[in-house]
């Protein structure tokens, strides 16, 4: 009885929730401008009704989890490359090649899943606050940024997990050295990756390290005093994942979906929001694959050993 | 004590009361804490398997982390409720002494710090007094190490959540009035010993209460521990919760377990206020309220006005007037400089391609549906665990206080597990339905605690006259009880409403896509960096809901002359 | 009603037995007061006629009604029984006004409105009260709030009132006035009446019949006469305040056993007779149109009635002649 009236009263409110055949259900990570964008032009380009439910992939993940006993996503699309692998070795993703994949670089696709975009791991440094400009990840250690540093932490940030990972594969000994040095020039680990450049915008800290290259680089868009630099020795993509469950209910509807995100109009979408699309024939508004000194390595074999490195990497800034 | 018995056609409608009741509480509050705790225990309970069952609790609660995070969640509760009784009771004390008018001009002030979202608090607090933060920036000097520390938060929440002492105990201190402290002047005692032997011991089941609400509220909250807390490696419970449900690889089922525990500690807590309202227990002869006391000198009367004022600054102007200034930031990095300050942020609110207004419509009316229904399904279970008491009222009084343990994010999930089955003709799981049941459990403890401590103030002479004068239990619950019941309904109304609007956690989970709230806006906007955006739509709320909640009680305040 | 019936109504609350074996006929338009220390069990019988309470054994019929059998499973509920019910605390409703509180018997019987005005009107005019119909309870004094009370017990005639301790609440001089008004208002309308409390006067006061209760049983059942003046036992007469209770060696009375007992009533004493046992004055009060003195004799203390006063101090001697006492041995009495 009070669900029938808690379901009449808000039937203006209410999706509804009887999904026919050419409706698609979208769990998506943001930034909301893309998410909404694609799924908009998605609709009207094929006419079928996208229902997206947009929240950082962490919700995102947990909502697909929750409702595993009755599912109802058909695509997910989450901003941590961990996650799908994570899903693929549990065997829960569809396999598809799409057929706009063939621009995209070997590093940023498999069977079972492909790169929306990527995002590139960088510092972003506050240019009012006086800091001297730095030029690699060890220059961070240094005393003119005695106490003006932020780092995303990687048990929360999936990209600073990633670049922690890259970091190790290319230096071990050197990278737990570095964050050693770090954590005595005063780096503080505030939470997830709005945590960590919040502050730096606001001017109370004055440099990320880790900083994920769009979110600064579109704040610096918008006035912020801002700026992103590569560093020297190299850094890691967090290429986002495109994934369709094996429970997904409308197979066609997400593989067309797929194909869409994948096309130049949808990779024009990726590039205005300074991400970097995953097809190298788009051009992006920001340095390119070309541009950037990208430390490869293989996130499969780095995902198992991930545990081990957020509690290393715990154990060091514990106090 | 009444049968519930159905011999003649008066006892089946008890027998309906207390069924509807049962029923009610299972479904919206029962379910879905079922779920939870059958999901802690089966840890594939998500996929409808029984299968490994148990093999969470061991590893979950053998987790050294789970230690220091639990003995940091109940140092906090506790030093948070110490801290709010605090700055509450010398308030709540004073307020009989103040010309009515000013008093209840105070009173509309502190119900502010109710409709500030406890994160949007925190981060106006770090925008305050952060290192070249607001206070720095126009008076040199940075808080930011007060702030990130365990006094800073605990006096961070302390401002936030002392109004409940305040309000409930300040309406005690009326209702005593001034005479027992007068009787004690006269025999010789002195105004502080007089406060403390006297005054304080006959507000105690009031403190006690409201106390026990403080307690559990800081127990699981999740804003101010995670924005502050993690400067300084502070974890609580439901951050460790929270870390839980939301870092890869996720571990709904291990968080789960967690909950357990904070259910337990509720339970606890619920327990030790049972028994120490039973043995505290004053009576208070006479239920009249004094005439006005001796009137104050002037400079005891400015100094008064000092301490409210203080109070005042810290709970309401500080937080209040960063969030404001924010909101007329047009970039964070400016500075609060007056080329930077201007209203575009909020009039981006109002721009045709925003979310925002939608957002405010959609909270205003779930908020309004919340307080509404929880307000009706709270009478009658009132009605059935005060006036027709069996033993299974006593498990109806306990689920209907249990959601205030439970984090909204354990509601979200449970909610989830029980709604989203296929076996279910129709559900309200995928509309804005579901974020309605979320509210109701979430805030059903607010007005059943309410209307049933006020039904107990209510002699049963009243229901009596009305049964021999031939009235049936329905018409002594509408007729009767209801309309003496409407102020405390309608006070649990408002904060039903008030904290419904600004509602994160569970409203991020169930939120059905193209449904959105106010306070997932926010959450948005402040995850895409755009801080100041998130200000000025926290700003327009406060205000939206603060001017409701003023007018509604203008009107109840006529209605009832 | 030709006469309300109680039999063998028994009621236990877990473990505790509040009432035992209750038999009790009550006539039509009698008076009948329950009267006893707290803890007897009186309000619990009061509010198992009216319905409040079931009994687990017993009956009760009114005339041809049965108002509750336990054996059989039958109970009528409170609102088929035509009664009415005036509260210690007035039981009136606060957000109605007093003739709203009136009004509500009759609105609940689904009386046509210009019906209910008259009667309001009617009874309103009964207690006095006609120009208050307006008011609020808040607004009342104690004793006005308990007339309301009764005008709404009576608004839509009923068989039977019951009172529950009605004059407790209330000062002094207004116990007297309102106890006198009810009696004389029962009597004019013909009530047939029970009341409860603990207070001798106000049971001197208002009933024809006193069943004075201890324990959950009846004590001694009669008239107010029957009750005073010759009490079934030591308690009772120490419950009612009957007379001075002494032992039968202090007032000198020969032929009484050891351990006998005698009560004397204040008027009985003498005071100035030659002979007499000697005892000291201590305090006198004037009440009305005597005194009463209060005296100690053989170490206990006194009260006889005087037409003198007698000062703190003076020896005075105390006659009592045999026949106007009462004996007691083993607590019980014993025939004069």
């Amino acid at each position: 009885m009070k669900k029938l009236l808690a379901v009449l009263a808000l039937g203006a409110l209410t999706a509804s929730p009887a999904l026919a055949a050419d409706t698609l259900v979208v769990y998506s990570a943001g930034p909301k401008p893309l998410s909404a964008g694609l799924a908009k032009a998605f609709e009207a380009k094929t006419g079928t009704k996208v229902e997206l439910f947009q929240a950082t992939s962490g919700k995102v993940m947990a909502r697909y989890q929750a409702e595993k006993a009755n599912p109802h996503v058909d695509v997910l699309i989450s901003a941590s490359w961990g996650h799908a692998i994570t899903l693929d070795k549990a065997g829960e993703l569809l396999a598809y090649t799409s057929a706009n994949a063939a621009k995209v670089p070997a590093s940023l696709k498999t069977g079972t899943y492909v790169a929306q975009g990527a995002a590139a791991l960088s510092i972003a440094y506050n240019t009012k606050s006086g800091l001297p400009q730095p030029k690699s990840w060890s220059d961070l250690t240094k005393a003119a940024y005695k106490d003006q540093i932020t780092m995303p932490d990687p048990a929360a940030s999936g990209t600073a997990l990633t670049l922690l990972q890259g970091l190790v594969v290319k230096d071990e000994a050197g990278t737990w050295d570095l964050f050693s040095h770090l954590k005595e020039n005063g780096m503080i680990v505030p939470g997830a990756n709005n945590a960590a450049l919040t502050p730096v915008l606001q001017g109370a800290k004055g440099v990320v390290f880790g900083a994920v290259d769009y979110i600064a680089m579109g704040a610096a868009a918008k006035g912020e005093s801002i700026e992103v630099i590569y560093p020297d020795d190299g850094t890691v993509l967090a290429p986002r994942p495109l994934m369709i469950p094996k429970s997904a209910k409308n197979v066609e509807g997400a593989k067309a979906f797929i194909d869409f995100v994948l096309t130049p109009e949808g990779q024009e979408m990726v590039a205005a929001q300074f991400l970097l699309p995953s097809r190298t024939d788009v051009k992006a508004k920001r340095p390119g694959y070309d541009e950037l000194s990208i430390i490869e390595f293989d996130q499969a074999k780095a995902a198992e050993e991930a545990a081990a490195a957020k509690e290393k990497f715990a154990s060091i800034m514990a106090k | 004590m009444p049968d519930l018995a159905k011999t003649e056609g008066g006892q089946s409608l008890r027998l309906a009361l207390f069924l509807f009741s049962t029923t009610i509480l299972t479904v919206i509050v029962g379910l879905p804490v079922l779920a939870i705790v059958l999901y802690a225990l089966f840890p594939h309970f998500n996929e409808l398997s029984l299968a490994e069952p148990f093999s969470k609790l061991l590893p979950s609660l053998s987790d050294p982390r789970l230690i220091g995070a639990t003995a940091n969640s109940l140092r906090l509760s506790v030093s948070v409720t110490v801290l709010s009784a605090v700055i509450a009771v010398p308030l709540a004390y004073l307020r009989a002494r103040i010309a009515p008018g000013l008093g209840k001009a105070w009173d509309a002030g502190f119900l502010i710090p109710f409709l500030i979202p406890p994160y949007i608090g925190s981060l106006a607090w770090m925008q305050l007094l952060q290192r070249n933060g607001f206070v720095e920036q126009m008076l040199g000097f940075n808080l930011a190490d007060g702030l990130y520390s365990f006094p800073g938060i605990a006096t961070v929440m302390a401002l936030h959540l002392f109004p409940l002492i305040y309000f409930t105990t300040s309406r005690a201190f009326a209702v005593i009035g001034t005479r027992y402290g007068d009787v004690a002047k006269v025999f010789g005692g002195r105004p502080l010993p007089v406060f403390f032997r006297i005054s304080l011991p006959m507000v105690l089941p009031a403190l006690l209460s409201s106390g026990l609400i403080v307690f559990i509220l800081t127990i699981e909250e999740f804003g101010t521990p995670e924005i502050l807390g993690r400067r300084f490696g502070f974890e609580v419970m439901v951050t460790a919760i929270h870390a839980k449900f939301s870092d890869w690889p996720i571990d709904l089922s291990g968080a789960s377990v967690l909950c357990l525990i904070l259910i337990l500690i509720a339970f606890i807590a619920y327990r030790f206020h049972h028994k120490m309202s039973a043995r505290f227990q004053t009576a208070i002869d006479n239920q009249s309220v004094d005439a006005r006391p001796a009137p104050l000198s002037p400079p005891v009367q400015a100094a008064i006005f000092a301490v409210f004022g203080a109070v005042f600054v810290l709970a309401v102007a500080a937080p209040v007037g960063t969030i404001a200034i924010s909101a007329c930031m047009d970039t964070i990095s400016g500075g609060v400089t007056w080329d930077n300050l201007s209203f575009r942020n909020i009039e981006g609110l109002f721009d045709s391609g925003s979310d925002a207004l939608g957002a405010m419509l959609t909270s205003l009316t779930l908020a309004v549906l919340a307080a509404v229904l929880t307000g009706a399904i709270a009478l009658v279970v009132a009605f059935t665990v005060v006036r027709l008491r069996s033993k299974a009222t006593v498990f109806l009084d306990f689920l209907s206080i249990l959601p205030n343990s439970i984090p909204g994010m354990a509601v979200a999930v449970g909610l989830i597990l029980t709604w989203n089955m296929a076996f279910w003709p129709v559900t309200p799981y995928n509309t804005a339905a579901i974020l309605l049941l979320a509210y109701l459990c979430l805030m059903m403890p607010y007005p059943v605690r309410m209307i049933t401590a006020a039904l107990r103030q209510l002699p049963k002479s009243l229901d009596d006259a009305a049964y021999i004068s031939g009235a049936g239990e329905l018409t002594v619950v509408l007729r009767i009880l209801a309309p003496l019941l409407m102020p405390s309904a309608l006070a649990a109304g408002f904060i039903v409403f008030a904290v419904s609007t600004r509602e994160l956690v569970s409203s991020l989970m169930l939120a059905p896509p193209g449904v959105e709230t106010v306070a997932t806006f926010v959450f948005r906007q402040f995850d895409q960096g755009s801080i100041n955006s998130a200000m000025a739509m926290s700003l327009v709320t406060i205000i939206v809901s603060g001017s409701i909640i003023a007018f509604g009680q203008r009107l109840q305040g006529k209605a009832s002359k | 009603m030709s006469q309300l019936s109680l039999s063998h109504i028994s009621k236990s609350f877990g473990d505790t037995r509040v009432l035992r074996d209750i038999v009790l006929d009550v006539e039509d338009g009698s008076f009948v007061t329950l009267l006893g220390p707290s803890g007897c069990g009186k309000t619990t019988l009061l509010r198992i006629v009216a319905g409040l309470e079931r009994p687990d054994e017993g009956t009760i019929t009114a005339g041809e009604r049965i108002f509750v059998d336990a054996a059989r499973g039958v109970f009528a509920p409170p609102q088929t029984r035509r009664l009415g019910f005036v509260f210690q605390d007035y039981g009136l409703w606060p957000h109605m006004t007093v003739a709203e509180n009136v009004a509500f018997p009759l609105k609940m019987a689904k009386a046509p409105k210009a019906e209910i005005d008259k009667r309001v009107a009617e009874v309103l005019a009964a207690v006095r009260l006609s120009d208050q119909a307006g008011k609020i309870p808040e607004k009342l004094s104690g004793g006005q709030k308990q007339r309301v009370s009764i005008a709404r017990a009576l608004a839509a005639k009923p068989e039977l009132i019951l009172f529950d301790e009605p004059l407790s609440n209330l000062d002094a001089n207004l116990r007297e006035e309102l106890g006198q008004e009810i009696r004389l208002l029962s009597k004019e309308l013909g009530l047939t009446c029970i009341n409860v409390t603990h207070d001798r006067r106000e049971a001197q006061i208002l009933s024809d019949h006193i069943a004075l209760m201890k324990d959950g049983v009846f004590h001694q059942l009669g008239r107010p006469e029957d009750l005073f003046r010759a009490p079934v036992d030591l308690w009772a007469a120490r419950f009612l305040d009957a007379g001075n209770i002494l032992p039968a060696a202090s007032v000198r009375l020969p032929d009484a056993a050891p351990d006998a007992f005698v009560m004397v009533p204040r008027g009985a004493f003498r005071i100035d007779g030659a002979e007499g046992v000697p005892a000291q004055g201590l305090n006198s009060i004037f009440l009305e149109d005597r005194y009463e003195v209060t005296a100690e004799l053989d170490g206990h203390i006194v009260k006889v009635f005087s037409p003198r006063f007698v000062a703190h101090g003076e020896p005075i001697r105390l006659a009592v002649d045999p026949g106007d006492l009462r004996r007691y041995a083993a607590g019980r009495a014993i025939s004069r």
